[in-house]
């Protein structure tokens, strides 16, 4: 059989390898990516997801162990300082092997950061699309503002700073995020605490080590209003 | 017995933050879930992990995005449940042979299973035996060893634009006879 190479087809051929996984690399950063904010092709994959499916009909159940419910409600339920972080993540359920689950598993390592301490402010700064969302959280206990680069892809040879605007001022530079690691902790000083609440955090490409001036001097990636926590 | 519509109920209820439901939607659902997880993943410990994921993600706003009569509850939580074990399959895969681990034994389908089996059943299988078997052992391998089109090219010792297309071209045979 020939493949008829009208976009149709070639979406429903898309959204069929990105439901079945086959994709890797940039083909899979893209596919997902439209998954997300195209909602026609969205559709595509979830009918491809209905179809596979069914692969899984035939596959025998196993109870999970006695106390793994109670793990999961101890989880969900109390009004701890987690829930506000888990708040955070808004990816859709449907999306092929990929991004939303590391997502939340990032979550889950900060959830355990944070158990002690509920956060006084927080700030989700995000891209306009969501290809790029960072979390903020600060602990007024502590002194530390913890972040996460939650979604996005780091530009090689590049830096991410963060910058705090505090009502109509100039950018003030609270550091360069860490490369390696998705979780990056600033130690933030008594004056600048006060500039927190009301403010606007927001993220910035720079060069290796962060802006030479004190600005910011390359493209603002994702903005976000702090909020009270 | 639960059925279809009981499940779609609970899904929604649990999109409201109702903890009977959420409870509920586990114990109908979490062996059936757990059996999908284990048998990508083969490892109870990292299997433990990621159905927690999958229900704490479902509570935590991921129940909300199920629309009700568009797919079949069970099926909507199958994807999940495989999608997120796949996700943690590929972190730990480089450390590990999947050639080296035995095959799991698949007894046949309990009493929970058939409480929610999909009205679609089997036709899937019907449609993977009339392709060429080789395909739709690819097609599988996809599904539930994680296999991408690299691994795949390199299984069956053929160019990765091969197996692109002889992939593509089942893909559309096999949709072609579930819509049939």
């Amino acid at each position: 059989m020939d493949i008829p190479e009208d976009d149709f087809s070639r979406d429903d051929m898309l959204a069929a390898e990105l439901s079945l996984g086959l994709l890797s690399g940039e083909d899979l950063v893209q596919a997902e990516r439209r998954a997300r904010i195209d909602r026609v092709f969205g559709d595509l994959v979830e009918d491809w997801d209905m179809r596979f499916a069914q692969m899984s009909d035939d596959i025998a159940p196993v109870t999970p162990p006695k106390g793994l419910l109670r793990k999961i409600t101890n989880e969900a339920y109390p009004d701890s300082p987690k829930r506000l972080w888990q708040q955070l993540g808004i990816l859709p359920a449907f999306l092929g092997a990929g991004a939303a689950a590391l997502v939340l598993f990032a979550t889950l390592q900060i959830g355990i950061l944070m158990q002690a301490n509920a956060p006084t402010f927080e700030a989700q700064i995000a891209a306009e699309d969501e290809s790029i969302i960072v979390a903020a959280a600060f602990v007024e206990d502590s002194g530390v503002l913890s972040v996460e680069w939650r979604v996005g892809d780091r530009v090689e040879g590049r830096d991410v700073e963060l910058w705090l605007i505090a009502d109509g001022n100039a950018p003030v530079s609270l550091g360069v995020l860490n490369k390696g690691t998705k979780f990056t902790e600033f130690a933030i000083s008594q004056d600048m605490r006060r500039l927190l609440a009301g403010g606007v955090m927001a993220v910035s490409d720079e060069p290796l080590g962060g802006s030479p001036t004190g600005a910011p001097t390359g493209t603002i990636l994702a903005v976000g209003q702090i909020t009270a926590g | 017995m639960t059925t279809r519509e009981d499940i779609e109920d609970m899904i929604q209820r649990v999109a409201l933050h109702d903890r009977a439901a959420f409870e509920a939607l586990y114990s109908a659902t979490s062996a059936k879930l757990f059996g999908i997880i284990l048998r990508v993943l083969k490892d109870r410990a990292a299997s433990e992990d990621v159905l927690q994921e999958v229900y704490l993600r479902l509570w935590q706003g991921g129940a909300e995005t199920f629309s009700s009569g568009k797919a079949s509850p069970i099926s909507w939580l199958a994807t999940i449940a495989r999608n997120r074990a796949i996700d943690r399959l590929r972190r730990i895969k480089p450390s590990r042979q999947l050639d080296d681990v035995p095959e799991m034994v698949e007894p046949g389908p309990g009493p929970e299973a058939s409480a929610v089996a999909s009205s679609e059943r089997a036709r899937i299988d019907a449609c993977l035996d009339e392709l060429n078997p080789n395909r739709a052992a690819a097609v599988r391998g996809a599904y539930l060893d994680g296999d991408t089109y690299a691994d795949l090219a390199g299984r069956f010792d053929v160019p990765l634009n091969t197996m692109r297309t002889w992939l593509r071209r089942s893909l559309m045979s096999l949709k072609d006879c579930m819509t049939r």
